[in-house]
């Protein structure tokens, strides 16, 4: 083989493979992209009608059990809504439910969309999300308790917020307490707040007067930091992955902090992957 | 033309071997990992002294430094992201390039982020920092600070 075939054969191979490896990197950085979406990101799916400034979303599968059982709810929930003049908008992975009226009937007669619910950052089934002029202010997912459910109906309103005790350190709350804005801001101005998001993280904005400690930091600096155990103690769960709140709770608890609400929880009940074909059925 | 094909298939399989050769790795997101373990783990550290400046102008209060942790232990990258002043900031900085720490005890962690917290304390006349990543330290600390009163 001539000395030329060589070098020409040789500068092929190392082109076609820095063009091979920058496919691959495309193509994983996209996937890579994905992530879950959390109180305080934009939701930019164009899924409602184009003038609504809030919005619901139902995430369902037809073959999720809590999904199944959530239908209820999720019908009082969609027509508290409608007269509180949100946008409805009830989102499936499967074609048959998408197609079927009997499914789309279950659900208030609001028609049932598909859509690459891990593309909109809806991991998992049941999933709500309250949003207001394109960005989350509420998320629950799973099948929730009836005290959820009540959270999660009041919420419809952006202006109301609610507040949950915990009642001991197995991470239970006392029934939650809604209260209007102007409520919420005289509460939070007396109590002591805690955000236990991390320093760099600041969207969603902190509440006024909030002491940061980020949760892995709140074993060793809670008890220093808020010295009077008894005073009221507010986390601010508002932007938390649901369920994240309750293990703040107990801990808070067994540091023993024992007059410990948490401020706009969001919650995770039992739950199934959102893929296409479900789980948990 | 059989010359042709021994060409294609030696660009073909050449190129795939290199596309992994040459592919860039993608970073390994750092793992969270337990302040109170990784200052376990540490087989060496150094605390950081309070600079003088800083008792002089009575400076006192939380200091940590954030650590990113190799499989091996190494420091891959440290910063202080809160302290009372400046003084306190170079100190804690300077401390923790001497922090040493082995493989984690809960497996191969590829990479871990932890942190280091320091609490500098002016106690009647005395200057102390309390590594509170330590829990016994901690606590005897919390005992201070408690019979001090608020």
């Amino acid at each position: 083989m001539k000395l030329t075939t060589v070098a020409r054969e040789g500068a092929s191979v190392i082109i076609a493979a820095y063009l091979i490896s920058l496919c691959l990197h495309a193509i994983e950085q996209h996937a890579s992209q994905k992530k879950t979406l959390v109180v305080g990101d934009r939701f930019t799916a164009e899924i409602a009608r184009p003038q609504a400034s809030r919005l619901l979303v139902i995430a369902i599968s037809a073959t999720c059990r809590y999904s199944r059982n959530s239908r209820e709810f999720h019908g009082r929930l969609i027509e508290a809504a409608r007269n509180k003049g949100l946008a409805v908008a009830v989102l499936t992975e499967q074609s048959s439910l998408a197609t079927s009226n009997a499914g789309a009937q279950s659900l208030s007669g609001v028609p049932v969309g598909r859509a690459d619910l891990a593309s909109l950052g809806i991991d998992s089934t049941p999933s709500i999300l309250l949003i207001d002029r394109g960005r989350v202010y509420g998320r629950w997912t799973g099948q929730l308790s009836h005290s959820q459910e009540k959270v999660v109906t009041s919420r419809l309103d952006p202006n109301l917020h609610t507040f949950m005790r915990l009642r001991d350190d197995n991470g239970s709350f006392d029934e939650p307490v809604t209260l209007s804005q102007a409520d919420t801001s005289r509460l939070l101005d007396g109590a002591r707040v805690l955000d236990v998001r991390e320093r760099d993280e600041s969207d969603p904005p902190r509440l006024p007067n909030a002491l940061n400690i980020p949760e892995d930091e709140l074993t060793f600096r809670a008890d220093i930091e808020i010295p009077n155990y008894e005073s009221c103690l507010v986390v601010d769960c508002s932007f938390l992955r649901e369920g994240k709140c309750g293990g703040i709770g107990r801990l808070l608890f067994h540091l023993g902090f024992h007059n410990v609400w948490v401020y706009d929880r969001g919650a995770l009940g039992a739950s199934c992957a959102s893929t296409p074909v479900g789980k948990g059925s | 033309m059989a010359t042709r094909g021994r060409v294609i298939l030696t660009i073909s399989v050449g190129a795939l071997l290199a596309a992994f050769v040459f592919y860039p790795r993608q970073e390994v997101p750092p793992q969270p990992y337990p302040l109170a373990l990784v200052w376990r783990e540490a087989y060496q550290h150094r605390l950081p002294e309070y600079p003088h400046e800083s008792i002089v102008a009575g400076h006192q209060g939380l200091a940590v430094a954030a650590l990113w942790l190799n499989a091996d232990g190494s420091l891959r990258h440290f910063s202080v992201v809160q302290a009372p002043d400046e003084a306190i900031q170079k100190s804690v900085l300077a401390s923790t390039q001497y922090f040493r720490v082995g493989p984690s005890l809960l497996g191969v962690i590829p990479l871990r982020r932890s942190k280091l917290l320091y609490y500098f304390l002016l106690d009647q006349g005395h200057a102390r920092v309390v590594p509170l990543n330590d829990l016994s330290q901690k606590a005897e600390l919390l005992r201070t600070l408690k019979s001090r009163g608020p």
